[in-house]
C-alpha cells in the first residue's frame, strides 16, 4: 500500500499544486460572480411567476441541474464557440483562450443552483412579512427590497456557501472538458507523466480542504453575525 | 465621482483587460508565417507531457517541432489537452491539426483526414500477473481483461476482437492506475494490454508484481490528423516535412532517445 | 461550418443509456436513504450541541465537504483497502460496487447534514423554547414541533442534495464500476461520436432530474398548505 505514496514525491509535487491555486480560484470566484447576478432575476421571475420569464426559468434550471456538470463544459466549449462562429464568421474558438467558455459553462451552471438556493429562502420567510408591507403601502419591489431581503439572506447563506463550494469543487473537471492546467489539471498530467498519483490526490485534497476551511469559518461567522437574537437552539 | 464608484470601475476594468490578454494573437499579416493550432497530449508520458520545467516536452512534441522547423510558412502554436478534447477540438475547428498518437480505423476515417505518412508503431503487449499463461486473445477466453478506459486504443482493440469472436472474455474497466496495478495482483483482473514503457513504467514506481509477454498486438502505424473539409493543404505540408524527416533517419533516432528501440515507420 | 451530429447515433445512444438506468438508481438511492439517517443524526446532534458528537460531526462534515468528490473516490479506495490489508483479508473480496456504495453515502451523509442543519435553523427559537415550557422533551420537540416547520426549506434542498447524488454517481467509473456515462460513452471509442454520447446521457439525467424534481414539487404543496411563507 505504501508503495503507491512517495513522501519525496510528495514534497517535490506539493509546491508547484500550491502555484496552479490561483488560477482555480479565479475560476471559481468569477464563475460564482457571473451566476449570481443571472440567478437574481431567475428567481425573482420564479418567485413573482412573471408569465413568460418563469416558464423559461423553469426549464433552464431544469436542465441546469439534470444535467452532469461535464456535459455541460463540453458543449460550452465546442457548442458556443460554433454558434458564435455562424452567427458573427468569426472563429473565436482559436482566438478567445478556453477560460472564458468555461467560466460561461460554470456561471450558467451555478446561475441555476443559486436561484434554487434564493427561492428556498425566501419562502422561509413568514409570508405574513409581505402582507405586512404591502398593506402599509410599499409596492412589491419595495417589499423585497427592504422587508424580504434582508430575512431570506440568513437562511440562503448555508445554500450559498454549498453552492460556492460545489463550484470550487466542479472546478476539478476543467482538465477532463477543456485541457485547462488548474490544479487537478496539474494532479492528472504529473500523474501520467511521472506514473505518480496518489500523492497529487492527497496534495490536491489537502489544498481544497484548507480552502473550504476558510470558507466554513467565513460562513459560520456570518451565520452567527445576522442571526443574533434569533433561531438557533438550546 | 465618487470614491465608491471608482473601484468598483477599476476592478471590472482590471478583470476585462486581463479576460482579454488571454486570447492570443492570431493576426497574420503577408509574408508571415501563418499560425497552426497543433493539439497535443498533456499527461502521455513520454509522448507528449509537461516536464519539470513546466515545458511540453516528449517524443511527438520534438517531432513537431521538427516539422515546423521545417515548413518556414507556418508556425506551431500548441495547445495541450486530453484525448478526447483533441478530436473535438480539430472537428470544430479550433486546432488545426491533432498529434497524439491517432492511430487508424474505419469511423475515424470518416470523420477526420489522416496524414499519409505515419511515423511510429505502438505495440501493445499483454500484461498479467503471471505473464506466460496468457499471450493472446485466446489464452484470455473465461477470463477478465482490464481496460484503463474508453479512449484507449486499448479497448477498442481488444473489444472488436471480442465481438469478432464472440465474446469470449469478459472487458472490465478501472482507469485508475493503482487500482489498477493491485486488481491485476489480487486477481480481480487477469491481464490488460499495455506498452513497454507503460509496463517498465508501473514496475519501477510501484514494485508491481507483474509481468509482460512476449507476443505482440500490433496495430496501424500512427498519423498526424486534419480536418476533413479544410486540411487539405496543411496534409500536404505535414506530409512531405514528415516524410523527408523519415528518410533522414531523424525519426529512427527520436525513437531511439524515447523508447529504447527504434518503432519508427519506415520511410517508403 | 462547426460540428456535425450523428442523430441517428444520439438516439441509438439514448437506448444504451436507458439500461444504465438502474445502476444510477442504486448509486442515488442507497446513499441517500443511509445518508439521511447519518447526515441527520449529526445535524440534530449540532443543532441541539450534544457536547461531544458535535465536535466529530462538525470535523466529518467540513472533510465531505470540502474535498471534491471525485478526490474522495479516489482516496475512499486506498482508505478502505487499507482497512482490508490491517485486518488481513485479501482484496480480491473487496467488491467494487461495495466500495462505491460505500464512498458515495460517506459523502452524501456530510452534504445531507448540512442541508438538514439549515432547514432546522431556519425554525423561530420561539418554537424550541414554547415546546420545552410545555413539558417536552428535545426528542419529543424534535419531532412534533421542529422537525414539520422544517421541511419547507429542508425539502428544496433534499432535491438539490438528491440530484446532487445522481450525478456524482459518475464518479464511480474511477473505481471501475462503469456508470450511465462511461457506459454510454463505450462506443465512442471507436467512432470518436462522443458529443452525441454526451448527449444521450444528458438526456437521461434529465430525464429522472425531472421526475425527481415532480416528486419534491408535489412534497413542496403538501407542506404549503399547513405553512404560510414566501412571497406571491
Amino acid at each position: 500500500m505504501s508503495r503507491f505514496f512517495d513522501w519525496s514525491h510528495f514534497q517535490w509535487l506539493f509546491p508547484r499544486l500550491l502555484e496552479v491555486v490561483p488560477l482555480t480560484l479565479f475560476i471559481t470566484l468569477t464563475s460564482f460572480a457571473v451566476g449570481f447576478l443571472l440567478a437574481v432575476f431567475i428567481a425573482l421571475a420564479r418567485l413573482y411567476r412573471i408569465p413568460v420569464l418563469n416558464q423559461i426559468a423553469v426549464v433552464y434550471v431544469s436542465f441546469m441541474r439534470g444535467t452532469p456538470i461535464l456535459i455541460q463544459l463540453f458543449i460550452c466549449n465546442l457548442a458556443l464557440p460554433a454558434v458564435i462562429w455562424g452567427i458573427t464568421g468569426v472563429n473565436v474558438g482559436r482566438i478567445w483562450s478556453p477560460l472564458i467558455f468555461v467560466i460561461a459553462a460554470y456561471g450558467l451552471n451555478a446561475a441555476a443552483f443559486l436561484s434554487e438556493d434564493f427561492r428556498a429562502a425566501v419562502s422561509g420567510v413568514d409570508s405574513g412579512q409581505q402582507e405586512a408591507a404591502l398593506s402599509i403601502g410599499m409596492t412589491r419591489f419595495q417589499c423585497f427590497r427592504y422587508v424580504i431581503a434582508s430575512q431570506a439572506v440568513r437562511i440562503a447563506i448555508p445554500g450559498f456557501s454549498n453552492s460556492f463550494s460545489n463550484l470550487l469543487k466542479d472546478s476539478t473537471l476543467a482538465f477532463a472538458a477543456a485541457g485547462i492546467m488548474d490544479l487537478m489539471g496539474t494532479v492528472q498530467a504529473i500523474g501520467y507523466a511521472k506514473y505518480r498519483y496518489l500523492e497529487g490526490y492527497v496534495g490536491a485534497a489537502a489544498i481544497f480542504f484548507a480552502l473550504c476551511i476558510f470558507l466554513e469559518f467565513g460562513t459560520h461567522f456570518i451565520i452567527r453575525r445576522l442571526s443574533k437574537g434569533l433561531s438557533a437552539v438550546k | 465621482m465618487s470614491y465608491k464608484k471608482i473601484i468598483p470601475l477599476l476592478l471590472a476594468a482590471i478583470l476585462a483587460i486581463s479576460l482579454f490578454s488571454a486570447c492570443g494573437k492570431a493576426k497574420t499579416g503577408d509574408g508571415e508565417p501563418t499560425e497552426v493550432l497543433v493539439g497535443v497530449g498533456a499527461d502521455f508520458s513520454p509522448i507528449s507531457f509537461y516536464n519539470d520545467d513546466k515545458e511540453l516536452d516528449g517524443f511527438e512534441y520534438e517531432l513537431l517541432a521538427a516539422i515546423d522547423d521545417r515548413l518556414p510558412e507556418y508556425t506551431f502554436t500548441y495547445k495541450p489537452s486530453d484525448f478526447t478534447n483533441i478530436l473535438l477540438s480539430l472537428e470544430s475547428g479550433k486546432i488545426d491539426a491533432a498529434a497524439h498518437l491517432f492511430e487508424y480505423n474505419i469511423e475515424r476515417g470518416d470523420k477526420f483526414l489522416y496524414g499519409t505518412e505515419g511515423y511510429i508503431h505502438f505495440d501493445l503487449y499483454f500484461v498479467s500477473k503471471t505473464g506466460a499463461e496468457i499471450n493472446s486473445f485466446e489464452d484470455l477466453a473465461g477470463k477478465k481483461l482490464i481496460a484503463d478506459g474508453n479512449g484507449s486504443n486499448s479497448f477498442y482493440i481488444a473489444n472488436k476482437w471480442n465481438e469478432e469472436h464472440g465474446k469470449p472474455f469478459e472487458i472490465i474497466f478501472e482507469p485508475t492506475a493503482p487500482i489498477l496495478i493491485e486488481d491485476l495482483e489480487s486477481g480481480v483482473g487477469d491481464a490488460t494490454l499495455a506498452s513497454v514503457s507503460q509496463y517498465d513504467g508501473w514496475v519501477r514506481e510501484y514494485n508491481a508484481d507483474i509481468q509482460i509477454s512476449d507476443a505482440v498486438v500490433n496495430e496501424s502505424g500512427t498519423f498526424i490528423l486534419f480536418n476533413k473539409d479544410t486540411g487539405a493543404e496543411l496534409q500536404a505540408a505535414f506530409d512531405k516535412a514528415l516524410a523527408d524527416l523519415k528518410t533522414e533517419g531523424f525519426v529512427a533516432e527520436l525513437s531511439i532517445k524515447w523508447f529504447d528501440a527504434d518503432v519508427s515507420v519506415k520511410a517508403k | 461550418m462547426g460540428i456535425s451530429f450523428d442523430f441517428k447515433f444520439f438516439l441509438s445512444e439514448i437506448g444504451v443509456a436507458f439500461t444504465y438506468i438502474p445502476i444510477v438508481a442504486l448509486l442515488t438511492i442507497v446513499p441517500l436513504t443511509v445518508g439521511t439517517l447519518i447526515g441527520g443524526g449529526l445535524a440534530l446532534s449540532r443543532v441541539y450541541k450534544l457536547r461531544i458528537i458535535q465536535s466529530a460531526a462538525r470535523v466529518y462534515v467540513i472533510i465531505t465537504r470540502s474535498i471534491p468528490i471525485l478526490l474522495q473516490m479516489l482516496l475512499m479506495y486506498f482508505v478502505i483497502k487499507g482497512f482490508y490489508d490491517y485486518f488481513g483479508l485479501n482484496a480480491a473480496h473487496l467488491n467494487k460496487m461495495v466500495t462505491v456504495l460505500i464512498s458515495c453515502t460517506i459523502i452524501s451523509a456530510g452534504f445531507l447534514s448540512e442541508g438538514i442543519r439549515a432547514a432546522l435553523l431556519s425554525v423561530e427559537s420561539g418554537q424550541y423554547e414554547a415546546a420545552y415550557s410545555v413539558g417536552m422533551t428535545r426528542m419529543q420537540s424534535a419531532r412534533y414541533v421542529i422537525f414539520p416547520q422544517s421541511l419547507p426549506v429542508a425539502i428544496p434542498i433534499f432535491g438539490s442534495i438528491s440530484i446532487g447524488v445522481m450525478k456524482a454517481s459518475s464518479a464511480a467509473y474511477l473505481l471501475g464500476v462503469v456508470e450511465l456515462i462511461q457506459g454510454t460513452a463505450m462506443k465512442t471509442a471507436g467512432n470518436y461520436k462522443y458529443l452525441e454520447a454526451y448527449c444521450a446521457a444528458a438526456v437521461i439525467y434529465w430525464a429522472l432530474t425531472l421526475g425527481i424534481e415532480r416528486v419534491i414539487a408535489f412534497c413542496e404543496k403538501r407542506v404549503r398548505i399547513k405553512m404560510r411563507g414566501g412571497v406571491s
